[in-house]
């Protein structure tokens, strides 16, 4: 078997994401949903109800009392953020894992996700993007495909660090070449294994490569911008260090200037310090 | 304190205990600065994010740290109070690389050295040694009692520096 259909194969034998994700995602996708629905769905799950509990008492979402029922959690905190709430709780089982080809311990891929997620999430309110869960969801999921590639990036570690180091290759490029595809082409597919909404399989296919994202660029800009805010503070990047490529017109595209980026370098500092108890879920 | 002293983002330390290390993790555009008098035994270490404290004069004087021109000045003062001289002071300077991005608008990191040089030079402070710029993620350690400091580089290979 080649080796692309190798990598691919795994991705076929991946466990499942659980359907209360692709159901509360397809609820939330209509504009004007209606929250009950999904408190319906997640009423029934004592693991998701501890999940919001634990989570919205945090020091980030900052509130003065404590909330210890799931309808005061609703009602304090408001629906997207109790659905971004939801979604972490069921993805995180899958980033458990130290992804050694990546040089990523235990815990540090989702910190680097949900650090992206909550930054994506920060542009995406700033810029009016009107489907912020699904917006986060994307950039939370943006490097799923790392989860199935590490194994194989550092079984060719050698040849992925020569390309980067002696010919100034991004890391993701030196991926496609190595092993005939990248971290982001792959996980689109887990995404689309997972019957995840097109736009975040658009955002985890082109987070790194604007230009062949035709739909739904509005999703994949942001999630781009988000990744490379963090990696740039060195949050979660590995093995690729800050290898990773700029898209061409990303920030024009976005509507920013580089002076925006040291505001927004300060944003996701308040971000990592408020966020302890989602950025270390995967702990 | 002794033992390991972690710095964050935006912060910095100083420590005259020989059993102290200071270690700072994942300098991508932010800088690493280190002192460190072996005569005296006191080390520091600042990790800065940005180079300027124009950008937000109320975080700059609630964190000085997270700006090159009020983060050095403090560290070096507090270096200074535990008995550390200026003209003993080993300089180090670790970080300040960057993503690739062909139109520059991603610069923090070359405009944070830059800042850092210049103030230096405004003070006639050397730099020793550094290790900075490139497209990698930097963690910097440094042992008060016997000065030595190593880099570690993309999470796999230590150097000593």
């Amino acid at each position: 078997m080649k080796l692309v259909e190798e990598i691919l194969a795994k991705v076929e034998h991946l466990p499942g994401m659980p359907a209360i994700v692709q159901q509360i995602l397809l609820i939330v996708s209509d504009p004007d949903f209606e929250f009950q629905r999904v408190a319906d769905l997640v009423r029934i799950d004592p693991g998701i109800t501890a999940d919001v509990l634990r989570i919205c008492n945090s020091p980030f979402y900052g509130l003065r009392n404590k909330i210890s029922s799931l309808d005061q959690a609703i009602a304090y905190l408001g629906s997207n953020q109790i659905v971004e709430i939801v979604l972490s709780g069921k993805v995180v089982g899958h980033f458990k894992k130290p992804q050694y080809g990546y040089r990523l311990a235990r815990g540090e891929l989702w910190r680097h996700s949900m650090a992206t997620a909550l930054m994506a999430q920060r542009l995406g309110e700033r810029l009016n993007y009107p489907d912020l869960p699904t917006l986060f969801t994307g950039a939370l999921l943006h490097d799923v495909g790392k989860l199935v590639l590490s194994e194989h990036v550092g079984e060719k570690f050698d040849e992925i660090e020569k390309l980067v180091n002696e010919q100034g290759m991004s890391f993701v490029h030196a991926e496609r070449k190595v092993l005939g595809l990248d971290h982001a082409l792959l996980g689109a597919a887990v995404a689309r294994k997972w019957n995840l909404p097109e736009p975040i399989c658009h955002a985890i296919a082109f987070h790194h490569n604007l230009e062949p994202a035709k739909k739904h660029r509005a999703i994949v800009r942001l999630v781009s911008l988000a990744n490379l805010l963090v990696v740039n503070l060195g949050v979660g990047s590995g093995a690729q260090g800050l290898a990773a490529p700029v898209p061409q017109g990303l920030l024009q595209e976005v509507g920013l200037k580089s002076r925006d980026l040291d505001k927004l370098s300060l944003e996701l500092k308040d971000i990592l310090d408020q966020a302890d108890e989602l950025l270390n879920m995967a702990r | 304190m002794s033992g390991k002293i972690i710095i964050g983002v935006g912060d910095l330390a100083v420590s005259n205990k020989r059993g102290a290390e200071l270690v700072t993790y994942s300098l991508g555009s932010c800088i690493g600065v280190i002192i460190h008098d072996a005569a005296a035994c006191v080390g520091g270490l600042l990790h800065l994010m940005l180079p300027d404290s124009n950008l937000n004069p109320e975080r700059a004087r609630n964190q000085p740290g997270v700006f090159a021109d009020t983060g050095l000045p403090l560290l070096f003062k507090k270096a200074y109070q535990l008995g550390a001289k200026k003209g003993r002071l080993r300089v180090v300077v670790v970080g300040g690389s960057q993503v690739m991005d062909a139109s520059g608008h991603f610069n923090i990191g070359k405009r944070n050295y830059a800042m850092v040089r210049k103030i230096f030079w405004r003070n006639n402070v050397l730099i020793d040694k550094e290790d900075v710029g490139g497209n990698v993620n930097r963690t910097v350690g440094l042992e008060v009692g016997n000065g030595r400091l190593w880099v570690k580089t993309n999470g796999a290979e230590v150097k000593s520096l």
